[in-house]
């Protein structure tokens, strides 16, 4: 496609013009849609003082019925009608002769796969083409700029099946919960134009974004260019924080009075409680889910590669998106702590649902998943020590590091308490085991955690240095500096996990912030010091990019395979705690399927889910592997690899 | 046929086949287990797995993709492996209730129906023999003409003894420990009122031989069913009431009437809204469970009824109960297994504790009602709730400290 | 070399002051008291600090 464009330079400029005025255009759109909107809120103002004038005036008119919005109390005349009761039947609840719960389930995580994939994918390519546009020098620049439409690349085949699949959930929703559907639109219809105006914008600025890359390389229009990824972006969380309303919506209802009757304004049903917490942490987990996916990419192209240059282009690619996953896996959780803060606040019981009832077991199984995450995230980092000259420096250190991730680990997942039957209750004396029950409480879980974030960093800290000697004069306490500051903080996380065993549980519980904030002072303070440590270092030689070993690749297919089955998992929590409500508390699932599964038939689910993700990606990839492979091997050549320390990224 | 004749090709064919089958093999074992309760599923994955690795290793040009396939499917196992290991459990949707949204539009009878189902669990289970609805009246109230209540009054012919009980001077210069509803609400004038009285503050008066134990009838055992943990709702006591009036073949006052009487004796800010469950367990009208297990253990003891009947040791307000045996079961428990008159099969403290909730009349301690206890703990407490008294009460011995119940 | 040790000693008494005073301040900020256990029953009594 690239080849098109050459040598026309007057189609370039034409190119980039029609680009910013389709861009100009496609803005507008959603706000010369959103007049009849704004004109129909008038219209209910007027309703309002209508029926106002005339109950003062006392006559006689046919009453406006008057609702009370459920969550935030505001009256509204009723505008739509109530929440249908459906029952077990073939009109509410098509079905083929298989659960329909299981099919919605597929088309929908299919959807969120692959449309958060695209949401995340120009982030990052913005980010990247924006290093790019601001590094001087020239090789580096060009690198990164290929990195980033290598990028975009990729997520251009993943665009129309994110559509495609959001056709098929559509339908799949219309064929089969007609009756929720039906009412779903009622409410939302005017969002929901918007979203598909907004996707059609959004298309028109990502072909122009992609197809114009080569046109718009220089001067002004790269930064044209550039705009436009803005815009896209701007586009793509519109796009996905009015999906997540209808998601949230069905949590946590607003909008409505309690009979599920629409009260007119559609902002409220939009902005309900827990919508504002759930866009935060999607957009954070999307990040981390599309670093995963390309870093797998990346993995598969440096494991098929054919010379050095593609395995060295490769390589660094897998490393930089691995790079952001882990940069945003580290606010994950304090994004999903705000969630849950909400949750409660929402409805205490929802909090407990998950948190100490039905779902709990799925909280254990998460933190499986997390342990394992950082485990391979050192692993990788220790793997790639090997393309650096110097690194034997800390390979000692890496024996002890394993040891403490996986004592940590081991007690991170261990249960506080068990489901046991009264014999096995008996042979261990109580609830909890007499000495393992003592690593299950969350004292020593939050310790455990945190000396795990704690272990990443460093290990981080370690990558950075180990092809550089520091030639600052004060390097020598710099050192010592680094060296007092994480023993300390080990200690001191170790010795709060220790602690709140000797007092009451109402203290112990604060413990937890200062162990956090002992892990983010090593993160900030170490990194602080460490990249000061760092200027001007005398490199041991070059990171030799490509050489790294085929085990360090696979870690990154186990990253994106766990982040895929964690985004599975946490949907499927997030989905579930709804229990046997469409719309909770508004409108109940009276279909056969109202029952939460076992958590193993879950699992199989997003298994399956997540293998099928992966073979149609691999379909996706193998497109993006088509037509282009001599392309990537020039630029391979192209860019000098020495002057790629890994603390640039 | 030539290239049978390459024995490398032949022995991929083979390899080829053998993959196959595998996948085959895997896909039959997801289609046989897909809702079996088996934890086959990941098995199926696990084939896959070796099946993938197989193929990676013979055909060299996917390769690189079959063994990053295989990898990420024994990832995928793992963890659904790991998930099928844990304790499985699936959660039921409560059994539906029509919202009484409107119960001014029921017919009397409808009204009364839907009465006899919140006292009874369902309608027509008025004659049927430990039947307990929502409002959970059964567990101390009998209603036949013919029966004695052991811990409360019958309620047979409650509507006439009502108009009665109001005029008695008894009752309106009362002594008990509460002696209006509220301030200004006053007392009751009616049958009707009396009854609206009664439910929404049992202490306000309190029938002849009823009261707690040792409080000389100035306390009533009764919880106000407003309130938690039982929450009938003003329309749902109107339906109770409706049913009390119509089943003796006498005519229901007006729902409004009724309305009117309950209003008087609940303030404004203390009417459960004829909510749809939403705030969990043993609130609004959705949820049988007495419990979700996640309390305390003193508020898990009172919401599952145990302290209406028992002493347990070590949990405060639960001192009172005289129906059944003081629960030193470690103590006890021993001792009962042992006994000629003990019909059950618990060899264990826990196991006969647990048998005690399941089926109370195995074993009846002396000096103690038969049928008193209900029978059906078992089908309204889940499992962890369970769990936990079975493991609380276990450890309580006579003469012994009981253990400390906030860490358990 | 003296000033190795010096150094050596200054850093890791700043650690570790900073993590007590992170400890103190965090539990403070959220109403608890850090030194619970080390305080007498006396001053428990009467509320902690």
């Amino acid at each position: 496609m690239k080849r098109l464009f050459e040598g026309r330079m007057r189609n370039k400029q034409l190119l980039s013009w029609l680009a910013v005025g389709v861009l100009v255009g496609a803005l507008l759109l959603p706000l010369v849609i959103s007049i009849p909107l704004l004109a129909e809120e008038f219209e209910d103002a007027a309703l309002e003082q209508a029926a106002f004038a005339e109950e003062t005036l006392g006559e006689d008119v046919p009453a406006q019925e008057i609702g009370y919005d459920v969550h935030y109390g505001d009256e509204g005349i009723v505008q739509g009608p109530p929440a249908p009761v459906t029952s077990d039947n073939e009109n509410d609840y098509p079905r083929y002769n298989f659960e329909s719960r299981v099919i919605i389930w597929v088309a929908n995580q299919q959807h969120l796969y692959y449309g958060s994939f695209v949401l995340a994918v120009p982030i990052f390519v913005m980010i990247i083409e924006f290093i790019g546009m601001v590094t001087k020098d020239r090789a580096m620049a060009q690198k990164y700029d290929t990195l980033a439409y290598d990028f975009i690349k990729i997520s251009i085949t993943a665009y129309s099946i994110t559509a495609i699949l959001g056709g098929v959930l559509v339908f799949t929703f219309m064929i089969l919960y007609p009756a929720f559907w039906t009412y779903m639109t009622k409410i939302f219809h005017p969002a929901m134009h918007i979203y598909v105006l907004l996707f059609l914008a959004e298309s028109g600025t990502l072909y122009i974004y992609y197809y114009g890359w080569d046109a718009m390389r220089e001067g002004l229009l790269k930064w044209v260019h550039l705009s436009m990824a803005v815009f896209l972006n701007v586009f793509g969380t519109v796009l996905m924080m009015l999906a997540n309303s209808w998601a949230t919506f069905m949590m946590s209802p607003a909008g409505v009075d309690a009979e599920g009757q629409y009260l007119g304004n559609i902002w409220l049903a939009v902005h309900n409680h827990l919508w504002n917490p759930v866009n935060i942490h999607r957009i954070l987990g999307n990040m981390v889910f599309g670093g995963g996916i390309v870093a797998a990419y990346a993995a598969y192209r440096f494991l098929s590669a054919k010379n050095d240059e593609e395995r060295a282009h490769y390589d660094w690619m897998g490393y930089v998106a691995m790079f952001i996953a882990v940069a945003f896996l580290i606010p994950l959780p304090f994004a999903g702590y705000y969630l849950m803060r909400e949750v409660y606040a929402y409805r205490q019981q929802m909090g407990i649902t998950l948190m100490g009832g039905l779902l709990a077991w799925l909280f254990i199984i998460q933190a499986v998943l997390i342990g394992a995450l950082f485990l391979t995230t050192n692993y990788y980092l220790w793997q790639g020590m090997e393309r650096m000259r110097g690194a034997e420096r800390y390979q000692k250190y890496i024996k002890y590091m394993t040891f403490v991730l996986i004592v940590c680990f081991l007690v991170w997942l261990t249960p506080h308490t068990m489901v046991m039957t009264p014999t096995e209750l008996k042979e261990m004396g109580g609830q909890q085991h007499p000495v393992v029950g003592n690593y299950g409480v969350m004292s020593a879980k939050n310790g455990a955690v945190n000396i795990i974030i704690t272990t990443t960093v460093l290990s981080f800290l370690l990558y950075q240095r180990c092809n550089k000697i520091p030639t600052v004069p004060w390097a020598r306490y710099g050192n010592i500096a680094l060296w007092a500051l994480f023993s300390v903080a080990f200690v001191n996380i170790i010795w709060l996990a220790i602690y709140g065993y000797y007092i009451p549980a109402n203290v112990r519980v604060g413990l937890s912030v200062p162990q956090v904030v002992s892990t983010l002072s090593c993160l900030f303070i170490g990194m602080t010091i460490n990249l000061f440590m760092m200027r001007g270092a005398k490199p041991t030689g070059p990171v030799e990019w490509g050489k790294i070993s085929v085990r360090s690749q696979y870690a990154l297919f186990m990253l994106a395979t766990s982040f895929t089955w964690m985004m599975g998992l946490m949907g499927y929590i997030r989905s579930s705690v709804r229990l046997h409500w469409h719309v909770n508390e508004i409108m109940r699932d009276n279909s056969p399927w109202a029952f939460t599964h076992t958590i193993g038939f879950a699992a199989n689910m997003i298994s399956f889910n997540v293998l099928f993700f992966w073979v149609t990606l691999l379909f996706v990839f193998w497109l993006g592997s088509l037509g282009t492979k001599k392309a990537v091997v020039e630029k391979g050549r192209a860019a000098p690899v020495a002057a790629l320390a890994p603390s640039t990224n | 046929m030539d290239f049978l004749k390459d024995k490398k090709l032949l022995f991929r064919l083979w390899i080829g086949l053998l993959a196959l089958g595998l996948v085959v093999l895997a896909i039959t074992n997801y289609r046989v287990n897909f809702y079996g309760n088996s934890r086959l599923l990941p098995v199926s994955l696990g084939i896959f797995v070796t099946a993938t690795f197989l193929l990676g290793i013979y055909f060299q040009k996917v390769r690189v993709v079959m063994h990053g396939a295989a990898f990420m499917i024994f990832v995928a196992a793992a963890f659904a492996g790991f998930s099928n290991w844990l304790p499985q459990t699936i959660g039921e949707p409560p059994p539906f209730e029509e919202k009484i949204a409107d119960i001014s539009t029921m017919s009397t009878q409808e009204l009364a129906d839907l009465g006899e189902k919140l006292i009874f669990g369902a309608v027509g289970a008025s004659t049927v023999k430990g039947s307990i609805g929502k409002g959970q009246c059964p567990l101390c109230h009998v209603f036949g003409s013919s029966e004695h209540g052991e811990r409360a009054p019958n309620m047979y012919g409650l509507p006439d003894r009502s108009e009665k009980i109001v005029k008695l001077d008894e009752y309106q210069n009362r002594d008990t420990v509460q002696t209006v509803a509220f301030d200004g609400s006053g007392i009751a004038e009616s049958g009707l009122e009396y009854m609206a009285e009664s439910h929404a503050c049992p202490n306000c008066y309190v029938s002849p031989g009823f009261g707690k134990g040792g409080t000389n009838d100035r306390e009533s055992p009764m919880p106000a069913i407003h309130k938690s943990p039982i929450n009938l709702t003003i329309d749902e006591m109107v339906a109770i009431d409706t049913w009390s009036y119509i089943r003796e073949g006498l005519e229901a006052p007006s729902v409004d009437e009724m309305r009117v009487a309950y209003e008087k004796f609940i303030p404004e800010d203390e009417r459960p809204q004829a909510s749809s469950g939403a705030d969990g367990e043993g609130e609004g009208g959705e949820s049988q469970l007495y419990a979700t297990g996640d309390e305390p253990l003193p508020k898990l003891f009172e919401k599952a009824q145990c302290t209406v009947c028992h002493v347990i040791p070590g949990i405060p307000d639960a001192d009172e109960g005289d129906f059944g045996p003081e629960l030193y079961v470690k103590t006890n428990a021993p001792k009962r297994m042992k006994d000629k008159n003990y019909t059950g099969s618990a060899s264990s403290v826990e196991a006969y504790i647990l048998e005690s909730i399941l089926d109370p009349n195995l074993y009846i301690v002396p000096d103690f009602d038969e049928d008193l206890m209900p029978e059906d703990f078992g089908t309204g407490l889940n499992a962890k709730t369970v769990f936990r008294i079975v493991n609380y009460l276990s450890q309580l011995e006579k003469g012994k400290d009981p253990p400390n119940h906030e860490e358990m | 070399m003296a000033k190795d040790v010096m150094m050596t000693i200054v850093l890791f008494a700043a650690s570790i002051a900073y993590f007590t005073f992170i400890n103190w301040w965090l539990m403070d900020f959220q109403g608890l008291d850090y030194w619970y256990m080390f305080r007498s029953g006396a001053e428990l009594s009467s509320g902690g600090h």
